[in-house]
């Protein structure tokens, strides 16, 4: 079931990078059959792991990844020491700038609702009641917005794919928080306080880069922490050689927030 | 009635009025309680909506957008 035709596409969720490699490897490829599909050859998705960061550019977007007020002292923190702890060993950090990532959250939220309402409307319409609360509040949004706006959104889209294409001719791969906070619990959860706050997931999403979140920490109350490595059209092997590297410095992926602890089954 | 970041705020009539023509042409059956959600996100969403109007992209190419070839 569509969410959004231009945004919708598959991963793997793994402990470790390694794994998340070996099951894209057998994931991708193409499908006559599937118009979401490229006829891309599909690389060796390990073939770079070689567990270093020697000579690998990282371009650090800080203005707006880094700066936003909403963003998390803990958050900050931990993707900061991540970015040392892969500097120290060996990759260079270079600073970039994405002019429109800010305007990239507003694009990616129409695109993605406009295109779910084109969807969903006659099921929202005849049987609303088939849908979860939040879920249908989140897809009825897409009914507020214009043709004009949807089009509009599509300029901005071409116009940071353009910034990200640039940024990424210089660097191997680009490093950001993956959330703004470490995740909520139910009794603080506000969907509609989601609708204001800036995000740093969907803009490789509305570009259409590959992205891996890494667990690079946890906050004092357990919870993880990660980062973004993305890279460019195509380009995962090289996303998987620096979170793989990453992974063999740290050892944050081998960890359990302790609230999982608690629940598990004795 | 609160805003999305839980300030207090009264909706003004054009914003009902807004509101409750996008639901009669859309055929949207809601609740009342999505209803005033609608109602108390509205003005957010105008004001979001506006920042897709860059000055960057008011005279691009519309075909770099929507390219007319089917193997974009």
């Amino acid at each position: 079931m569509p969410l959004g035709y231009s945004l919708d596409n598959i991963g793997p969720m793994t402990r470790t990078v390694r794994d998340c490699a070996m099951m894209l490897q057998i994931m991708a490829g193409y499908d006559p059959a599937d118009p979401c599909t490229e006829p891309v050859a599909v690389p060796d998705m390990t073939a770079e792991m070689d567990g270093s960061l020697a000579n690998v550019r990282i371009g650090v977007p800080g203005e707006y990844f880094f700066t936003v007020p909403e963003l998390d002292g803990e958050v900050k923190a931990a993707v900061l020491t991540a970015l040392d702890q892969m500097k120290a060993a060996g990759a260079t950090l270079v600073d970039v700038k994405i002019p429109h990532a800010a305007e990239a959250r507003v694009a990616q939220r129409v695109t993605m609702l406009s295109e779910a309402y084109a969807y969903h409307e006659p099921t929202l319409q005849r049987c609303p009641e088939l849908y979860g609360k939040y879920t249908r509040q989140t897809i009825q949004q897409g009914a507020f917005f214009s043709a004009a706006d949807y089009v509009q959104a599509q300029r901005v889209r071409a116009l940071i794919k353009a910034e990200c294409a640039e940024i990424l001719a210089h660097v191997d791969v680009v490093v950001v928080p993956t959330m703004l906070n470490v995740a909520p619990t139910f009794a603080g959860y506000n969907p509609d306080a989601m609708f204001c706050t800036p995000t740093f997931t969907g803009i490789w999403n509305l570009v259409g880069l590959p992205a891996l979140s890494v667990c690079c920490g946890f906050s004092d109350a357990s919870l993880p922490v990660a980062m973004q490595i993305i890279g460019k059209p195509f380009a995962e092997p090289i996303v998987f050689k620096v979170g793989d590297a990453y992974q063999q410095i740290t050892d944050w992926h081998t960890r359990v927030p302790r609230f999982a602890k608690e629940v598990q089954p004795v | 009635m609160k805003t999305p970041n839980g300030e207090s705020t009264t909706p003004s009539a054009e914003t009902v009025a807004e509101v409750d023509f996008v639901t009669r042409r859309t055929g949207l059956p809601l609740t009342p309680e999505e209803r005033e959600r609608f109602i108390k996100l509205y003005p957010s969403l105008v004001e979001m909506l506006q920042q897709l109007r860059l000055p960057e992209t008011r005279y691009s190419e519309p075909a770099l957008i929507f390219p007319a070839t089917a193997d974009r």
